[in-house]
């Protein structure tokens, strides 16, 4: 073995337990392999101190050696060959080779790397996580044999994208190797590659240097810059932070050895061997790990060898770690695992326990947790939808609830966060830019469908509670498969919203929404004319239909000072710009007498409509009295509820009516159309004023009784907010919603026993 | 005697106080109180679809959808022929894909007894994701999974100038996301 710093020996004979369990000192796997490892000893005992030789070793074959079997191979070949080079300096380590190696580490003689334990390419695994598991099992052996994390773990095939570097940083690794014909000529000595997360590219050639029956395979630095850098290295050990090397920041989409001159990565059929075995890793979960407690790393060890085995081609191998594998977790199942026969393939065959723990995360039991479906959720707020789900969530978590979200996928949000006691999962639609609402809902429905499988594996879920029919169908899907009770809020309806079913579109909401009423265990509705309708329109009368009102927050300390300080003082208003919120009410009014007091009308919200109205505001020169403002954020809804001399809710059709209940709670003035949810809570001349929906002149006359009266408004907004704190807070709606759950839960699990 | 049963339930008692307070002698209700799904499905079952380089210009596409899936994705929207699937494979080079803004786009056409496929002549610097889907009656495709993209490797090896900027970006202000593809793992 030729020693050259710039030289890099691959140790990597294919490692065949089943041979070396039966083979004899003088056999020939044995001979091979210790061939190969003494003569790696050797260049590295040759080597000056601070010019060590690199090499890189199969960690299967390095494991062995270390276990019990290893071992005893070791002495039986020390006492064969008692003169031999091994032998000689193995004596001195009580025949340890991970002793002697650690020694010529210390000494700085010898630079020795693991190659990711499979060695399957880690671009080409088809199973998301198992590059990362394959560099961690690599990293957790390392440290086992060597007490250290490796410097760097060599990439099978010189195999690398984007992403590998930070998932080498996160074990520990400080540089790896990458195949030279990726790298731009570089005629400068003192350039150091690094990876845009910091982690150091070095470049090699393969020296196609074959020796031994192919136990070792040589490698060579590429370019002046490697080799200085290089040089550099060995002597500390460490990259240094006083190097002149001058930092060049290098992204590769994609390298693998030989690509340029085009050879291929992997095969079809490579991939196809590998697949029985990906599919293996579906056949354990936590618990089984947690079943064969001391012994769990055997799992992942074998699976590991499995991948490793047919990598190689060694069908034998492949068939016995297989059959091993599924006796293990066969046993873990039904948690009663041979844990003999584990002990003795880690001490035997392995030569490395592995011991893996289990995250917190991952063992996390959620009993009775409720899974809650909603299209919109914070921050993604659409309507009211959203605010009343988050109320929700947060305050059945405040109560002891385990409470599960799952909802859309939005461009700032993660796709998993857990908020104020909440877990909230995002997911879906696959296609945002499909322009066919039903199909876009249609879409989301199955992304949601699928993680909520998931979820539903993973946790202990009791019930589903779907909200409205945009995730109905995940819902009725997954309520069916898993045989889970479904709740389901209705929060409005088609055929409310547009006072009749008129066109195709509304059609198919409409049948949606029967077919998840059909579906649904318990209906929720938020006010008894919204009970009336499910009753009425959507065959609902042999279900049980609960009415809960929707909850409010109340918040103190709101800022008032936003973009629309200076329009005071002003009348509020809020909703989505459709025809059903009535905001064209506001143009018929009596405006004349409202100008003296100099009022302005705010109008937030997005929707269809909106462009419309500011045209008809402009066509009737109502600019500087009526302001359609579109979105405001969450701040500056606050304080303009805040701000406002009353809140005008002027729909045509509300189911509840939430915004109006959140003027109430700023103790503001509620002027509301008499119309479905608002009647409830919106008391004539206690809790607010009611006027004609549509009626502008009605409206007119009540806008004017509460600015000309501010002591009246005062009393209306004070007696709103004393009511909505009473009936309508979060803690009161969510004890409310927990008892529709335990009574349905009981309910479905009863059936089983109805005679 | 649900409700009260429920009441009972709800002060944390146990069953057999249950069971004795309301005289249910057979089949107590304990018995059929965990809900067991019948036919329990194999456990961690994945549905994915994924896809990898197999070399510079060769794209590997395996997917598994179990038939829950299938079942699920035809409930929600009625295929035109539920034994052909639709193989589509995206040119999403710089953009966010939302379905409809692919600079370009291949279809296959599969059995839904097939697993994999490998698509040949990619183009280099490029990114691609694949969807598996089906067409519906009126004649759409409707996707069922989609991969995670790949980017294929660059054209010449100075080409890394033509990244450097943003690599550069990221190296002093890695709190940002990075402006390329990464492997899958790095992905929640």
């Amino acid at each position: 073995m030729e020693d050259s710093f710039s030289n890099i020996f691959m140790v990597n004979h294919p490692f065949r337990p089943l041979a070396l369990a039966g083979s004899t000192a003088d056999s020939k796997e044995m001979a091979v392999l210790t061939k190969a490892y003494g003569d790696l000893l050797e260049a590295a005992k040759c080597a000056e101190p601070g010019q060590p030789v690199t090499a890189v070793v199969n960690l299967f074959s390095l494991g062995w050696m270390n276990g019990v079997r290893g071992k005893m191979a070791v002495s039986s070949f020390m006492a064969l060959y008692p003169t031999h080079r091994l032998s000689a300096f193995l004596h001195t380590h009580n025949g340890s080779l991970i002793d002697a190696f650690k020694e010529l580490m210390a000494k700085q003689k010898l630079l020795l790397l693991p190659v990711s334990l499979s060695q399957f390419p880690l671009t080409a695994y088809t199973l998301k996580g198992a590059a990362k598991e394959d560099l961690k099992r690599t990293a957790a052996i390392w440290k086992e044999l060597f007490g250290a994390p490796p410097l760097s773990i060599w990439l099978p095939r010189g195999a690398y994208t984007p992403g590998i570097d930070e998932l080498l940083l996160e074990e520990g690794c400080q540089f790896a190797f990458l195949p030279d014909d990726a790298f731009p000529l570089e005629e400068q000595e003192h350039v150091q590659w690094v990876s845009p997360r910091g982690l150091t590219f070095i470049p090699y050639e393969i020296k196609n240097e074959k020796s031994d029956e192919k136990t070792v395979t040589r490698f060579s630095l590429s370019g002046k810059a490697a080799c200085n850098y290089w040089r550099h290295m060995q002597k500390r050990q460490a990259p240094s932070k006083d190097t002149s090397f001058e930092k060049r920041v290098i992204h590769f989409p994609l390298v693998y050895e030989k690509m340029k001159e085009g050879y291929t990565l992997t095969s079809e059929k490579e991939l196809h061997r590998c697949d029985p075995i990906i599919h293996l890793k579906e056949e354990w979960d936590d618990q089984c790990t947690l079943a064969i407690s001391e012994a769990s790393g055997v799992l992942d060890l074998e699976w590991a060898f499995c991948i490793y085995a047919a990598v190689h081609g060694l069908e034998e191998e492949l068939k016995s770690a297989v059959d091993s594998l599924r006796y293990l977790l066969d046993g873990a199942r039904k948690e009663f695992p041979d844990l003999d026969y584990a002990h003795q393939r880690m001490r035997l065959h392995y030569g490395v326990t592995l011991q893996s723990k289990p995250s917190a995360g991952n063992v996390e039991k959620m009993e009775g947790a409720v899974l809650l479906l909603s299209w919109e959720y914070p921050p993604n707020i659409v309507g009211g939808m959203a605010r009343h789900v988050h109320g929700l969530a947060e305050a059945l978590a405040a109560s002891g609830r385990q409470v599960i979200v799952l909802t859309s996928s939005h461009p700032d949000s993660p796709g998993y966060e857990h908020v104020n006691g909440v877990d909230v999962y995002r997911s879906g639609p696959l296609h945002k830019g499909e322009q066919d609402f039903l199909k876009q809902t249609s879409d989301l429905n199955l992304c949601l469908f699928q993680k909520g499988m998931e979820l539903v594996h993973e946790h202990d879920i009791a019930l589903i509670h779907t909200h409205d029919w945009l995730t109905g169908d995940a819902a009725i899907l997954l309520s069916e498969q898993k045989q889970l009770p479904l709740i389901s809020t209705i929060h409005a309806t088609e055929h409310g919203r547009n006072n009749g079913l008129h066109n195709e579109l509304q059609h198919s909401i409409a049948s949606k929404e029967k077919k998840l009423i059909e579906a649904s265990d318990t209906l929720i509705v938020c006010s008894p004319p919204m009970k009336e309708e499910l009753r009425v329109y959507y065959e609902g009368a042999g279900k049980d239909i609960y009415v809960v009102p929707n909850g409010v927050e109340f918040e103190e300390n709101v800022p008032s000072l936003t973009r629309f300080h200076s329009m005071e003082p002003f009348i509020f208003s809020i909703g989505r710009m459709v025809f059903e919120k009535g905001f064209q009410t506001f143009f018929e009014m009596n405006l004349k007498d409202l100008k003296k007091e100099n009022i302005q009308f705010i109008i937030a919200g997005k929707g269809p409509l909106l462009e419309n109205w500011r045209q008809e505001v402009k066509k009737r020169g109502l600019e500087d009295i009526i302001h359609f403002v579109g979105y405001v954020s969450d701040e500056e809804r606050k304080a303009l509820f805040q701000s406002c001399k009353a809140a005008v809710f002027p729909s045509l059709y509300e189911p509840f009516g939430i915004v109006a209940l959140e003027a109430m709670a700023f103790r503001k003035p509620v002027i509301a159309a008499a119309t479905g949810g608002l009647k409830s809570f919106v008391l004539h001349k206690q809790t607010g004023l009611l006027f004609e929906p549509g009626n502008a002149e009605d409206l007119s006359q009540k806008i004017t009784a509460v600015l000309d009266q501010p002591g009246y408004a005062n009393e209306l907004g004070l007696n709103g907010h004393e009511m909505a704190k009473e009936l309508y807070s979060w803690a009161h709606i969510s004890a409310q919603t927990e008892k529709i759950y335990d009574q349905t839960v009981f309910i479905k699990k009863m059936e089983g026993v109805r005679t | 005697m649900i409700e009260e049963i429920t009441r009972l339930k709800s002060k944390k008692n146990s069953w057999e106080p249950i069971n004795d307070t309301l005289s249910i002698s057979e089949q107590p209700a304990k018995q059929t109180w965990p809900l067991e799904s019948p036919g329990k499905l194999k456990r961690n079952v994945q549905n994915s679809l994924h896809t990898v380089l197999l070399s510079k210009d060769r794209l590997y596409c395996r997917w598994s959808i179990h038939p829950f899936l299938l079942r699920a994705a035809f409930y929600c929207e009625a295929p035109l022929n539920p034994n052909v699937l639709d193989l589509r494979i995206f040119d999403v080079t710089d953009i966010y894909f939302n379905g409809v803004n692919a600079h370009s786009m291949t279809c296959v056409k599969v059995n839904k007894e097939d697993s994999f496929w490998t698509i040949k002549g990619l183009k280099k610097n490029r990114s691609y994701l694949c969807e598996i889907g089906y067409l519906t009656k009126d004649y759409l495709f409707w996707p069922i999974l989609q991969s995670h993209p790949v980017h294929t490797s660059y054209e010449r090896s100075t080409d890394y100038i033509l990244k450097r900027g943003e690599a550069e970006a990221f190296y002093h202000y890695s709190f940002k996301e990075p402006a390329w593809i990464e492997h899958p793992d790095c992905f929640q």
